[in-house]
């Protein structure tokens, strides 16, 4: 283990399909407006690292993570489940375990779509910090929040209803933000996302 | 609610915007330290100094995380592009004054 920790950086460990969009969309904007740098493997950088590698160093350089299981149900088509959340968490875990000392003070929140139903599909999670947002965006931000402030223990961070009132106000300003940058909302990269929202936050709080 | 004050040049004068409420100064420091004055009376917000042409000159939070600048990476890793971010985005800043102001 070489990469440095990087003391504000969350990883986001989520789907990244259609459906999951506005609350991924959601906890990046929770996480840069309580001072944090959202991460996740949509990072485009060397495109000839390999996939998991990325993701190792991603979540090597994090102490903090989000994992949300919420996707991890039968897929219409092949009646299998997506895995590749609990094993990007699984990575984060080891890490924590046998990375060494200053990795043993990562911290991470699990996030499902429901209280209690991940005992039906990982119970050797039980004890680690596991919150339900319910599907809701606005529900997700509360809970992000809520583990940020007791995991980096500050206490000026503004509350759930502020960050979900100024996210409103981001995601209808976006459009016209988007045009006259000639960009497509639906078409921005996470980059450019976590960019636009770093900015808007900075001239909008 | 946290609140921006916001410090630019318009029209050959020095604008302090606090929510759509203007201040009008002759010269650039006595509009910040006015800003400053303001900012520190409130419980949690920041104030953002703009500079001509849309750059952010100083930027202050009060009672706030402050917002962490992303990886510079993608399309606004590019100078002109995060130059136009910034430009886009104070426009914004004055149209959402003009519109209380009206």
């Amino acid at each position: 283990m070489s990469a440095s920790l990087k003391t504000k950086h969350v990883f986001i460990n989520c789907p990244f399909d259609a459906a999951y969009k506005p609350i991924f969309d959601a906890i990046i904007f929770a996480i840069y407006d309580l001072g944090f740098v959202a991460r996740c493997a949509l990072e485009e950088d060397d495109t000839s690292e390999y996939r998991l590698s990325k993701i190792e160093r991603i979540i090597e350089e994090c102490p903090l993570a989000i994992n949300d299981l919420s996707a991890v149900s039968p897929d219409a088509t092949t009646g299998l489940p997506r895995f590749n959340m609990p094993l990007e968490f699984g990575i984060f875990l080891g890490c924590k375990r046998f990375g060494g000392k200053r990795q043993s003070k990562k911290r991470c929140l699990v996030l499902d779509s429901l209280p209690g139903r991940y005992r039906q599909f990982i119970s050797d999670i039980a004890g680690q910090d596991i919150r339900s947002h319910n599907g809701d965006p606005e529900e997700a931000i509360r809970q992000v929040r809520n583990w940020l402030q007791t995991t980096s223990n500050r206490t000026a961070l503004p509350g759930g209803t502020e960050i979900i009132a100024r996210n409103r106000r981001c995601r209808a300003e976006l459009p016209a933000l988007c045009e006259s940058l000639k960009l497509r909302p639906d078409e921005l990269t996470f980059y450019d996302r976590s960019n636009i929202i770093a900015a808007w936050l900075k001239s909008s709080r | 609610m946290a609140k921006t004050i916001h410090v630019y040049h318009s029209e050959s004068a020095w604008t302090v915007n606090r929510d759509g409420k203007i201040s009008v100064f002759s010269n650039k420091r006595s509009a910040v330290e006015a800003a400053k004055r303001t900012a520190k009376g409130e419980s949690s917000g920041q104030l953002v100094v703009h500079g001509k042409g849309g750059r952010i000159d100083e930027y202050i939070t009060y009672g706030l995380p402050r917002v962490q600048t992303p990886p510079k990476k993608g399309r606004f890793a590019n100078r002109s592009r995060a130059a136009e971010l910034r430009r886009a985005l104070f426009a914004r800043v004055v149209e959402r004054a003009s519109e209380r102001v009206t």
